[in-house]
């Protein structure tokens, strides 16, 4: 055999063990957020403080839609902080409206996409992306 | 000048510590002053971080296994060449495309700029963004949070929600960018 030409399943298994490490590394990159995150919230939650809602499912989609879309970073940390609001009394309807947003809406990086997509593009596609989380906040809010 | 040396200094901490790991010392500082001020929370909320960090365990190992799983078999050029192929099947690929799609939004940018320019409708890279809401990697997340009912509810609201969304928006921007002339 060859030496010089390795078996296909080797580089195969090379190719998916180097990017078991790249997926890692992401995980561990983000881990100062996603630990600081569940400590406030153990915290807050042993203070017994609940998050309060303001009781209109409009509203409280609203507020989470606009939060999610000013919010930037890795997705793995909206998760963690909406799972962790839902156990301190967040209402589902922002909720939503926030996990929704804060991929699909970037408010921050509207300058970033009109650049490269043109500016109607980045500005309407915000607009009507922001429109549909608080409209997809608000069905979940009255259906669970 | 030594508020000047103060200032380099706190921004070189900045620098090598960066914005992620100040959060995290942050809490920890708050937990020392909580701990300080009455030792039973302190207690109560360490005990509850450590119950659901045990719990996440599990939980990210999943997610590291699927995103290697998903980076392993998509490249961003099999996904450009599928973006590539006309007609219909364009928007069930823009809609998989966004949820197997992985990293910041930004790197995707160039590529979309330039499929745009090769004839990617609007509503397909509005589909395409939108369903990046959707991350496969992390649904172990959403099923250990919300359920697995809630989970499947959310999904296919975002599913749902994006096709509208995407038609609004070439609508708009083919509407203005395309102005008719006006009559003589």
């Amino acid at each position: 055999m060859n030496p010089a030409k390795e078996p296909l399943g080797n580089s195969k298994n090379k190719f998916f063990f180097n990017n078991l490490i790249k997926a890692s590394k992401v995980i561990i990159n983000n881990s100062p957020i996603i630990l600081g995150v569940l400590l406030l919230s153990s915290l807050i939650s042993s203070l017994k403080i609940g998050l309060k809602t303001t009781g209109i499912k409009l509203l409280d989609a609203v507020i989470g839609a606009l939060i999610g879309g000013l919010a930037i970073g890795n997705p793995t940390n909206s998760y963690i902080i909406a799972g962790e609001s839902i156990k301190l009394g967040v209402s589902i309807a922002a909720i939503t409206a926030f996990l929704i947003s804060w991929v699909v809406v970037g408010i921050t990086t509207i300058p970033l996409e009109a650049k490269f997509l043109g500016k109607r593009f980045a500005l309407y596609r915000n607009i009507i992306s922001l429109t549909m989380s608080i409209i997809s906040g608000l069905i979940i809010g009255l259906l669970v | 000048m030594k508020s000047d040396i103060m200032k380099q200094q706190k921004q070189g901490l900045k620098q090598k510590l960066g914005l992620k790991q100040l959060f995290f010392i942050s809490t920890i500082l708050l937990y020392i002053v909580i701990a300080v001020i009455n030792k039973t929370i302190a207690l109560k909320a360490t005990k509850r971080f450590l119950t659901t960090f045990i719990k996440l365990v599990p939980v990210f190992i999943g997610v590291v296994l699927l995103l290697a799983i998903i980076n392993s078999y998509i490249s961003k050029k099999k996904l450009q060449r599928f973006f590539t192929r006309r007609g219909f099947i364009v928007y069930p690929v823009s809609i998989i495309a966004g949820w197997i799609s992985s990293g910041p939004i930004y790197a995707w940018y160039p590529l979309l700029a330039g499929l745009s320019d090769e004839g990617l409708k609007p509503s397909a890279i509005a589909l395409f963004l939108y369903n990046r809401a959707i991350k496969i990697p992390l649904i172990p997340i959403m099923i250990y949070y919300f359920g697995l009912k809630l989970a499947i509810l959310i999904s296919i609201l975002i599913i749902i929600g994006s096709i509208p969304s995407a038609f609004i928006v070439e609508k708009l921007v083919i509407r203005n960018h395309y102005k008719k002339p006006k009559a003589f």
